[in-house]
């Protein structure tokens, strides 16, 4: 009898730590009440914020976050945590992860030392690597995007 | 049956009621979201599909030329980057460029890498409707559609994208030049799948509500290019399901979401300080 008792405490531990746990991608991500965008609002989840999954429909995920509840696009998680921006430009491959103004501060670095045709001399096959280098400079920082999003979630119209 | 044995069989048969609850309960369509939530841990392949985005949009910048006004493209860049914040794709950089051209379009590279024609631009009324486009764009880049489109392992005889793009011999070079060369095709002239249009509507839809514009300025777009000449809108037509249809399921989208009458922003002021003359 004991040691049934320890087999079932055993099985309800493991169904416990059986919970599911997801995390935000999207730099946001608004906890609804409802599965529906104009239902009200339990929480904001930041970025690589794990959430622990109540219930899965189809486009929704029911959460469970800091003792709240509520629903979260399906779009916006993922199983795991998120990673920073991988970049491909310069001389080599370069993972560059922290702010914005750091990756645009060595965007713009590598773009200049790399000059304005792609090894190889691609440019001669037809690809034009120099105005891809030149959009490849427009690195927007997080300041910018801050000060962008407020007349849009003031929902300026 | 003791006590410790019923107890014993409810917990058993809660534990499968709680591990059916978690499988999606809708097939097809469902299906290809509930693949996004498991199995897009790839981030290995990133790079892989940066350097193939590179190229596809090397090739297409060969071809037509960015529109020289600095103030444009850093606005369309800004809002662009704004956007990607709400697509889950937190490994990409994203590049947004308006591109001269008659034909009222856009596209989506792999990687990252979007485009505008100028003018689509030209027929936007405000910056909810350039989110709206803007945001479809983001949604195929999500989604990897262009990868997906282009089967990379069948053009590469076996080859992954991430040997493609490591240019490990002149095999691989030749491929991954063919790659980039369908995918242009696929952009411009063939088109991806329908279902793939359907679902960057949807996604897009989705992104530009989370990021907190109007999404019925989307629609209104849409509506607004389907009165458009045929001429200006023989590429998208070629490569897009009709407008009608798009419309129809954008309606769908936008009820079960419940995104009627959000009341979003819109911003016509902002947006008339960046129009294209």
């Amino acid at each position: 009898m004991k040691n049934m008792s320890v087999l079932l405490l055993g099985f309800l531990l493991s169904v416990v730590s059986y919970a599911e746990t997801l995390y935000v991608h999207s730099s946001k991500a608004v906890l609804l009440t409802d599965r529906d965008f104009s239902s009200g609002t339990v929480a904001l989840l930041q970025k690589g914020d794990a959430v622990t999954v109540l219930q899965r429909q189809t486009r929704w995920v029911e959460v469970e976050f800091n003792a709240q509840q509520g629903w979260v696009s399906v779009l916006l998680l993922k199983a795991t945590p998120p990673s920073g921006i991988v970049s491909v430009i310069g001389s080599d491959d370069v993972n560059l992860e922290g702010d914005a103004r750091m990756r645009a501060s060595a965007v713009a670095t590598a773009g200049a030392t790399r000059g304005l045709v792609e090894e190889g001399g691609a440019q001669s096959m037809g690809f034009d690597f120099s105005e891809l280098h030149q959009l490849e400079t427009m690195v927007v920082t997080d300041q910018e995007l801050d000060m962008f999003s407020q007349p849009v979630l003031g929902g300026g119209q | 049956m003791s006590d410790t044995w019923r107890i014993f069989f409810l917990v058993v048969m809660s534990m499968l009621t709680f591990q059916c609850a978690s499988v999606p309960l809708e097939e097809d369509f469902r299906a290809r979201w509930s693949q996004t939530l498991l199995t897009d841990n790839e981030s290995a392949n990133t790079e892989a599909e940066i350097k193939f985005g590179r190229e596809v949009a090397a090739r297409m910048l060969a071809d037509i030329d960015g529109v020289e006004n600095f103030e444009i493209q850093k606005y369309v860049n800004t809002l662009g980057n704004y956007l990607a914040q709400y697509s889950a794709r937190p490994d990409l950089q994203f590049y947004f460029w308006v591109i001269e051209s008659d034909a009222i379009n856009a596209y989506a590279m792999p990687g990252g890498y979007i485009f505008i024609t100028s003018a689509a631009y030209r027929l936007l009324e405000n910056e909810a409707e350039l989110a709206g486009v803007l945001a479809h764009e983001i949604a195929h880049v999500k989604q990897k559609h262009i990868v997906h489109a282009l089967d990379i392992k069948a053009v590469g005889a076996g080859a992954t994208l991430t040997q493609l793009t490591s240019g490990a011999s002149d095999a691989f070079r030749v491929a991954m030049n063919q790659a980039s060369e369908q995918a242009v095709a696929l952009l411009k002239k063939d088109g991806l799948h329908q279902e793939d249009e359907y679902e960057a509507d949807e996604i897009g839809l989705t992104i530009m509500v989370q990021a907190g514009y109007e999404p019925d300025a989307y629609l209104r777009f849409l509506q607004r290019v389907a009165m458009v000449s045929a001429r200006q809108l023989e590429e998208v037509t070629q490569t897009h399901p009709s407008f009608a249809s798009r419309l129809t399921a954008l309606e769908a989208v936008k009820r079960d979401y419940g995104m009627n009458n959000l009341n979003y922003a819109q911003l016509p002021e902002r947006f008339n300080q960046f129009k294209l003359e």
